[in-house]
């Protein structure tokens, strides 16, 4: 039997996944997908927010400035991107100035640090690109980018790495009391015994509750983006937001962590966190808003567009909040539910909360003497200098192969990636881990060099190989021929 | 570090014209090409209409490859393949990985940057809908076909009339997919219209001109596109819509010349052609650099990538041996009715320079014109024009230019 069993591989599960192996727990994690991050982690802001948007005593606005100011040490300690760059909330008229000094009231009683309203010409100053119609903004120095995705999927290598496990494409159907644990099942047929389950399966999350009786309102919220290249990565050097609306925290302009120019999101309800289409109305609206704060935007960049769909929870009193709690109906069992925005932010605190609810609730461990918090991770080809180039190359010459030229991204990388500790197996979480497919060609140059090395090193023909598992396959066999190799 | 007379970065159909000009010039020349084997995008293009122009004959990508492969060794030029250029510095020091051999520091004398082009994406389209997988720009389709061996899909929708639009329609056909129609937002096809016969019409696949793919549709594979008209700024035409059974969708919509390098150089580039701002002898605004090829003007046929090779292979050979460059004296711009023209620059250094250009809209019986300080200086009858072809037309005599060139296209 597992002492911990986390449902669902996005930043939430995998933040609990390394927490219990900091304490000597090694739970095991079960993601639905062929990859984790398939879900909201996958497609958000990119942003570990200073915390001033969330309701005072919320757990929301506890775990927000808690997990931004654990953020820096913690992506050190994993060896990833983390930019703190701060963060602007533009106002343009009376109306938003009453909304910045809320926020800044909110901060301050959130407790974060260095807010502080400046002028229009200010922000000019510092942000030249701004339109000349903003009058003030509010500034929060702790705010910050961070992969999101990267982020979770390097808290789950780290925990595999001090003897968590994860188990992909593990689709949960059944979820029972068995003795003193819990017995769950996969729509393939395999089993996991575990001693506690913790529900962080996002949108999942209610169909998994409904499972030991516990009945979870959830809502839908989809956000669409525009990515631009990094050619104009640095258009902007701050993340540019608007006053939030009831409907979120408004359109933003913002450097990515990997160096692109992010636009969006929209903020529209849905019914289900299915499809998550892009629509020309979404476009029309990210480029019209956004060009509200930044008058000027180099639209030609545009490399791509996305959706992510978020899902959130009311409090009994009609407010936002993060619904994490142990459930009344089965022992054991806690539920993460309606991480939506700022989950990224939150996710290191939200891990820390949820092992303390479970050791409150009698699991214990070793105390996690032997945990090593430090990822082994190569710097990635692209960020190496000339002389690390050739050191890296002399000792393994797959480094001399660029597979991805928009992204400067090498087969060794590839090769790792896909015998990582939690292996990439598709091409979406090749890209994920790489960036080989992010650029400007859209993987248009990479995709069957990617398919070549998949193919080869997981020793499955390319027509078996997928783009995110399930039905999305990638090529098929020419009929009545045998596939040939290189003419 | 290595010292090289004339660098060419790219083993394509413009680059390996060049490396064999500049070594028949007694350059010491090298060709870096990131693929495993030199030829370029021509090694996917296993059809046949190349070589026509060039060498006389119809030829398959391949042959014409291959062929070119053999007269730039033949020369003397060396080629090095899986060799990818990630640098290059504005006093010409190229730094390269390659496999098997590791990184390469070289020191050019001069740099003839014969890079290509790439595929523009659906992204860049912004096609609203679902991201599934089966969403191919039809130059990787034909890769995954002609040199992995593997089929794309089995339905499909292609998206742009485009010539490798064209040649993918047909080529699915032959493979046993059904191809079940190409979209165009424009009221004229793309690509050549030698192509619209021998790869839609001769296969009844059809063309549906001033329609575009207005929604993606399926979650994890492509299930069906919508297609809807378009309207006079190619917007989907509300009530239009029609719903497309199909598991692939191929776009053929354009080629943007691929000009990283070039950029990080801070060279001139012209906003219209995507490639960079250069004179008859191909010369960049970057001392000591050439462009040639589709990394400068997207080329309608292999055929004319190795011609305009072959002058800048020549220039950069000049260059390397200490013949200076000559100094521009006189602009060439598009007028009335032409998008753009290449060389954008004149330095009267040769004794006649062809200028290539596309033409805005299609035209019935037409002439272009050369102007030079308001007067005709060069003429040439057209039956007909249409942007889809490039035109081209040669001027003697522009030994001393007084005045800026323009171009023009009229109806007769």
């Amino acid at each position: 039997m597992e002492s911990v069993a986390v449902i669902g591989g996005g930043v939430a599960g995998c933040a609990t996944l390394r927490a219990l192996a900091k304490r000597g727990i090694k739970g095991v994690l079960l993601e639905a997908q062929s990859d984790l991050c398939g879900g909201a982690t996958r497609a958000n802001s990119a942003i570990s927010h200073a915390g001033y948007d969330p309701v005072p005593g919320t757990l929301m606005a506890k775990l927000n400035v808690e997990g931004t100011r654990m953020m820096p040490s913690l992506c050190e300690e994993l060896g990833i991107v983390y930019r703190n760059i701060g963060a602007y909330v533009l106002a343009f008229d009376e109306k938003d100035m009453q909304h910045i000094r809320l926020l800044l009231e909110r901060g301050r009683q959130n407790g974060v640090p260095g807010l502080e309203i400046i002028s229009g010409q200010e922000v000019r100053q510092r942000e030249k690109r701004i339109s000349d119609q903003v009058i003030a903004a509010l500034w929060a120095p702790s705010a910050g980018v961070v992969s999101p995705y990267g982020l979770a999927i390097a808290m789950a290598d780290n925990a595999v790495q001090n003897g968590a496990k994860v188990l992909l494409n593990f689709k949960v159907s059944g979820l029972c009391r068995q003795g003193d644990g819990w017995l769950i099942t996969a729509q393939d047929g395999r089993t996991v015994q575990a001693q506690y389950v913790v529900n962080a399966a996002g949108a999942g999350v209610a169909p998994i509750a409904a499972m030991v009786g516990d009945t979870i309102r959830q809502t839908y919220r989809t956000g669409e983006y525009l990515l631009l290249d990094h050619t104009v990565g640095d258009w902007v050097e701050h993340i540019i937001f608007q006053p939030p609306t009831s409907m979120g925290k408004g359109i933003l302009v913002t450097p990515t962590p990997d160096g692109n120019l992010l636009l969006g999101p929209t903020s529209h309800d849905v019914d289900h966190a299915e499809d998550r289409p892009t629509h020309a109305e979404g476009m029309q609206e990210i480029i019209q808003t956004a060009q509200k704060s930044v008058p000027e935007l180099p639209l030609s960049q545009v490399i791509t567009e996305f959706a992510g769909v978020r899902t959130l929870v009311k409090r009994e009193d009609g407010v936002d909040d993060f619904s994490i709690f142990a459930s009344e109906n089965a022992p054991g069992v806690v539920h993460a539910a309606g991480i939506c925005s700022p989950g990224i932010s939150a996710a290191p605190a939200m891990g820390e909360y949820i092992a303390d609810m479970l050791e409150d609730m009698g699991l214990e461990g070793d105390g996690g003497a032997a945990f090593n918090p430090v990822r082994p991770h190569e710097k990635a080809f692209c960020d190496m200098n000339w002389a690390e180039r050739e050191q890296a190359v002399a000792k393994d010459d797959a480094y001399a192969h660029i597979v991805c030229r928009c992204e400067t991204v090498t087969e060794a990388e590839i090769v790792a990636a896909i015998h990582a500790p939690v292996p990439a197996v598709t091409l979406d979480a090749i890209k994920r881990r790489t960036r080989a497919g992010m650029g400007r060609c859209q993987g248009g140059f990479c995709t069957p060099r990617v398919m070549e090395i998949l193919s080869r090193e997981l020793g499955v023909p390319m027509e078996q190989l997928t783009k995110c598992g399930g039905n999305s396959w990638l090529c098929m066999a020419r009929e009545g021929e045998v596939p040939h190799g290189n003419n | 570090m290595e010292t090289i007379d004339v660098v060419v970065i790219g083993g394509g159909p413009a680059g390996l014209a060049a490396a064999r000009e500049a070594s028949r010039a007694g350059a010491r020349t090298l060709v870096l090409e990131r693929d495993t084997l030199a030829g370029g995008i021509l090694r996917q293009c296993v059809h046949n209409g190349f070589g026509l122009h060039y060498f006389g004959e119809e030829l398959t990508g391949p042959q014409y490859g291959r062929r070119m492969v053999r007269a730039a060794l033949e020369a003397g030029a060396e080629i090095a393949t899986g060799a990818m250029v990630l640098e290059i510095t504005k006093d010409r020091v190229v730094r390269a990985v390659q496999q098997g051999v590791g990184v390469r520091e070289i020191r050019a004398g001069a740099v003839v940057l014969a890079t290509g082009c790439r595929e523009r994406t659906r992204g860049a389209l912004k096609i609203p809908g679902t991201r599934p997988a089966g969403v191919y720009t039809a130059g990787t389709a034909q890769r995954l076909i002609n040199i992995e061996g593997r089929m794309p899909g089995k339905r499909a929708v292609i998206l742009g009339s485009g010539d490798i639009g064209l040649i993918m329609a047909r080529r699915m056909t032959w493979e046993g997919a059904k191809v079940l129609g190409v979209m165009e937002v424009l009221p004229y096809p793309g690509g050549l219209a030698r192509n619209v016969q021998q790869c839609l019409v001769d296969y009844d696949i059809p063309l549906y001109l001033r329609h575009t793919v207005a929604q993606i549709h399926g979650r994890e594979r492509v299930e069906g596109v919508t297609v809807a008209q378009v309207d006079e700024r190619y917007q989907p035409i509300p009530g239009t819509e029609f719903d497309v059974e199909c598991d692939t969708l191929l776009l053929s919509v354009g080629l943007i010349p691929e000009n990283e390098l070039a950029r990080s150089l801070g060279m001139a580039m012209d906003p219209v052609t995507g490639g960079a701002v250069v004179d008859e002898n191909r010369a960049t605004s970057v001392e000591g650099v050439f462009a040639c090829g589709n990394a400068l003007i997207v080329h309608d046929l292999a055929d004319n990538a190795s011609v305009e090779g072959e002058i800048a292979g020549r220039a950069a050979a000049a260059y390397a041996s200490g013949k200076a460059a000559a100094g521009a004296v006189a602009a060439a711009v598009p007028g009335k009715g032409v998008r753009f023209v290449v060389p954008q620059r004149v330095t009267g250094s040769q004794d006649e320079v062809t200028f290539q250009m596309r033409v805005r809209a299609p035209m019935g019986a037409s002439r272009l014109e050369v102007l030079c300080g308001g007067n005709v200086i060069a003429k040439a009858n057209r039956p007909a024009m249409a942007p889809g072809e490039m035109e081209s037309i040669t001027v003697q005599g522009l030994e001393n230019l007084a005045d800026n060139i323009e171009i023009r296209a009229v109806e007769r």
